[in-house]
């Protein structure tokens, strides 16, 4: 069978055919979930240094947090980079990223990583997404290596996952178009990694604000919480991370279940805030603040653990105000006002559409 | 290790380097230690069975030479009488040796197949007459079982015969029974072209190599881009049936029969493919089935090999055999002459319809689905006389196109009813799906339900009919006596296109990944 050069130059060509074929289809596919990868694409984005707060967090801060409503109130720059569904256990990797262009911003931590049942800390779905979007770098590899040993042929090559997305091609393509044109033009997502929810909850039962307070009540986190947040606490100790503040967000309650899974999500804040306390680490409870948002149960909310855009706008104000009182921000050059001014009328145009 | 997954490339790859690079008097060695990789890697230590259901193969069959060569040698010596007294006890020492040989393999098959089907009957015949019950065995199945114990079984068969004489090489004989290409769906071997192919094993040659390749790639990509489709969505409604109305129902049963094809079919194009590579071809399993216009036909395109170890083993024997000949002579005394031929079939095919069904399957669901083209055929023999005289009366042409069309569809009717059975998990499922099809006609049972149920969009079922549609006419031209494998040898620039178009989009439309269920090949599981 000798090799011609024919058929070497013919393999050759065969070869680039069928890569660029690849390359192509993995453009329009690879897209394990547009708002993420709009999250986490668009943090790259963001000037170096520019950030004064960075809120890590799972979908409760996905949706309550608002950086442009932050900027309004209060002028302290913000992205929200949090991942739906999110487990606890890649916050650090996530805050890894951070610092990568953040080092010096306040990181804020969503507290319900940690505060929920083991079951939600084994699910391997969040880290998949957070590893199909983040850059390819040595954190990423670390993070396959580590939680996802078994799926590392679909990490290193993410188009035998998403491959399938090609009969979706009408779905795809808009999504591709989107995301490839801010890349391009290098457009900083105007909510700043934020989601938004517009749909208001529609419980049948009577719902509450959960404003349940009890301060000597603790609970110890579940074993695999527990060993999450251990870990964390390690993490932020080995890099001497100071700036850090942990967020319980605004929670309704309509049934026993919520009540319950509310209570137990208090008393393990009370257990954290035990653990954290000698770290100079502060823990901004909704729950205890007299709802100083003024949420409107019937509007703000999305669900018992989730608001809805206006509620996000509320929330956002009342928290700004907090890391006001308790922070020190550096002033901003008119530049950055001008920037952020108009990256919030964006913001506005999109929240009140 | 499945044929479409990662380590069967790699194995495939490395014995095809090691086979083309090493001397002539090693490749038949490379291919079977290439082999014996591949079955412990699928069944560890159960290797030893085929090992040692050869080996007692291999010194029987020698035994049986050993006696023709001592008759042989004998007979110029003897009398007339005393050389036919001879031959008669040569015959039964034959015969014995013979069916030790058949009788250990196929009682191997039995413990490791079918062990659990005849305690369960042991058992419902116990309880019922209340005597207790025996422990389910359940033992791990050795690959490829099914396939390799018919394989042997017919060379035992043919040294017996006189067709073949025993092979003397126990690696050649054991390398026939373990070949991984074929020891997992088949084709079911026969051991004369395999031996013969063996002799003449060499480096393959350029044509050779790029036909194994473009065989492979169409295995694949009717194995996963329209097989696998159709599954997921041929599953979801066999196991959720109920839910299900007519609409539904029939595409359900149809796209079960697109699956079944494409996956055997399939897999039977990457195992001919990859043989290939190694200059061995082994047969041909299917010749464009769904063209048949009768059920016999069908059987007789559909997994050929099967079907022709069938004919030659049991249909064959059983119509030489003594009660065989006696209905026969029973037969004498019918005065139609199509009946008088016809009706001692009979007896045979029940035998051939039996031993297919319990080939397929342990369970009562299989012999049904023997005993259903039994019926057929047999019903299609009997009534044949009177469809002659009501096609003459109402001026049928029998060969004409439009009759022709008529009784490709029927036939493919029947066949789709009979994969019907072999899918369903029960008999009773069967009837329920049969009913909502052919009796009840119910429109109702939302359709969309069933289509939002499957993780397949609207473009994948698109997927499936283009993909049939273009599978349908290459059959079709095939029917017609295109030689595609002959007009891209001559136009190679059209087959490297071909070739990169098939990979591209195997890659890009294939299943595979987490965010489709894999399925594997069906026939694997017999």
């Amino acid at each position: 069978m000798p090799l011609t050069a024919k058929r070497i130059i013919c393999f050759f060509v065969s070869l680039m055919i069928i890569l660029s074929g690849v390359a192509i289809c993995s453009v329009i596919c690879n897209h394990p979930s547009e708002d993420i990868e709009n999250t986490v694409s668009s943090f790259y984005r963001e000037p170096e240094n520019s950030l004064d707060v960075v809120f890590v967090g799972s979908s409760g801060a996905s949706k309550d947090f608002l950086p442009s409503a932050v900027w309004k109130k209060t002028g302290i720059t913000s992205y929200c980079f949090a991942l739906g569904a999110c487990s606890a256990n890649i916050y650090y990797s996530v805050i890894k990223e951070v610092l990568t262009k953040q080092p010096d911003a306040l990181l804020v931590i969503d507290l319900d990583g940690f505060l929920v049942d083991d079951k939600f800390q084994n699910e391997k779905e969040p880290i998949m997404l957070w590893t199909d979007s983040m850059p390819k770098n040595r954190n990423w590899r670390e993070v396959v290596n580590r939680f996802l040993p078994d799926e590392k042929s679909e990490r290193y090559f993410e188009f035998i996952k998403y491959h399938k997305n090609i009969t979706s091609l009408y779905a795809y393509l808009p999504i591709t178009y989107r995301l490839l044109n801010k890349q391009i033009n290098n457009i900083r997502d105007p909510l700043g990694g934020a989601t938004l929810n517009r749909t208001a909850q529609s419980f049948a039962d009577e719902v509450k604000f959960f404003d349940y307070k009890a301060e000597n009540e603790s609970q110890s986190l579940t074993p695999d919480s527990n060993a999450v947040f251990e870990d964390f606490l390690v993490f932020c100790e080995e890099n001497n991370l100071k700036n850090i503040v942990f967020v319980n967000l605004p929670k309704i309650t309509h049934d026993e279940f919520s009540y319950n899974r509310a209570v137990d999500y208090y008393q393990r804040t009370n257990y954290i805030k035990s653990k954290v306390e000698k770290y100079g680490y502060k823990i901004y409870n909704y729950s205890e603040t007299g709802n100083e948002a003024n949420l409107d149960i019937e509007t703000d909310f999305a669900d018992t653990l989730h608001l809805t855009t206006p509620g996000a706008v509320k929330f956002s104000e009342a928290f700004a105000d907090y890391l006001e009182r308790n922070y020190s921000f550096e002033k901003k050059s008119p530049e950055i006002i001008r920037d952020w001014n108009e990256r919030s009328s964006l913001a506005d145009e999109i929240i009140y559409e | 290790m499945s044929y479409i997954s990662v380590g069967f490339a790699i194995l495939t790859f490395i014995c095809f380097l090691l086979f083309y690079f090493a001397p002539l008097k090693l490749k038949k060695y490379i291919l079977l230690t290439a082999s014996c990789v591949f079955y412990i890697c699928s069944s560890k230590y159960l290797i030893i069975l085929p090992v040692v259901n050869t080996l007692f193969i291999y010194f029987l069959s020698i035994k049986i030479d050993k006696v023709n060569e001592a008759f042989n040698a004998k007979k110029k010596e003897l009398s007339k009488e005393e050389r036919k007294e001879a031959k008669k006890q040569n015959s039964k020492v034959k015969k014995r040796i013979c069916t030790v040989e058949i009788v250990l393999s196929f009682l191997l098959l039995a413990v490791f197949k079918y062990m659990g089907f005849f305690t369960g009957i042991i058992n419902d015949i116990s309880e019922s007459l209340s005597l207790g019950s025996i422990p389910l065995l359940s033992l791990m199945v050795p690959l490829g079982i099914s396939y390799y114990t018919l394989s042997i079984a017919g060379y035992a068969i043919d040294v017996y015969r006189g067709t073949l004489k025993a092979e003397k090489n126990y690696c050649k004989l054991l390398l026939f029974t373990v070949y991984f290409p074929h020891i997992v769906e088949g084709p079911i071997g026969n051991y004369k072209s395999f031996s013969s192919q063996l002799d003449k094993i060499n480096k393959p040659d350029f044509e050779t190599f790029m036909t194994g390749i473009q065989i492979i790639l169409f295995g694949l990509m009717k194995k996963m881009i329209i097989a696998d489709r159709a599954g997921i969505a041929a599953n979801q409604f066999f196991d959720n049936y109920e839910q299900y109305g007519f609409t539904t129902s029939l595409a359900g049963m149809i796209l079960y029969a697109v699956n079944i094809y494409f996956d055997f079919s399939g897999c039977i194009d990457i195992v001919r493919g990859v043989s290939c590579l190694f200059g061995i071809e082994l047969p041909e399993n299917f010749r464009q089935p769904f063209f048949s216009k009768s059920v016999q036909e069908f059987w007789r395109r559909w997994h050929i090999t099967l079907g022709d170890w069938i004919k030659k083993y049991i249909f064959y024997s059983v119509s030489m055999s003594k009660i065989n000949r006696k209905i026969i002579s029973l037969c004498d005394k019918i005065k139609n002459e199509y009946f008088k031929t016809t009706v001692p079939m009979f007896y045979a095919l029940a035998f051939v319809w039996l031993f297919n069904g319990i080939w397929h399957g342990t369970s009562w669901k299989y012999i049904l689905y023997g005993v259903y083209y039994y019926i057929i055929i047999c019903a299609g023999l009997i009534f044949e006389p009177l469809f002659e005289k009501i096609c003459a009366k109402l001026k049928i042409n029998r060969e004409g196109k439009a009759f022709g069309i008529f009784r490709i569809l029927r036939t493919s009717v029947l066949v789709v009813i009979g994969l019907t059975l072999f899918r369903a998990d029960s008999t009773y499922d069967f009837i329920q799906i049969i009913k909502s099809v052919f009796v009840y006609l119910d429109p109702a049972g939302n359709i969309s339900d069933y289509y939002n149920s499957i993780n397949l969009s609207l473009l994948d079922f698109v997927i499936v009919v283009l993909f049939t549609g273009l599978m349908f006419f290459i059959s079709y031209k095939k029917e017609k006596g295109t030689d595609f494998i002959g007009w891209f040898a001559e136009h190679k620039r059209a087959r490297w296109i071909l070739c990169t178009a098939e990979i591209l989009v195997i890659i890009i439309l294939g299943v595979y990944g987490s965010s489709f269920t894999r399925l594997p090949f069906v026939y694997a599981q017999f």
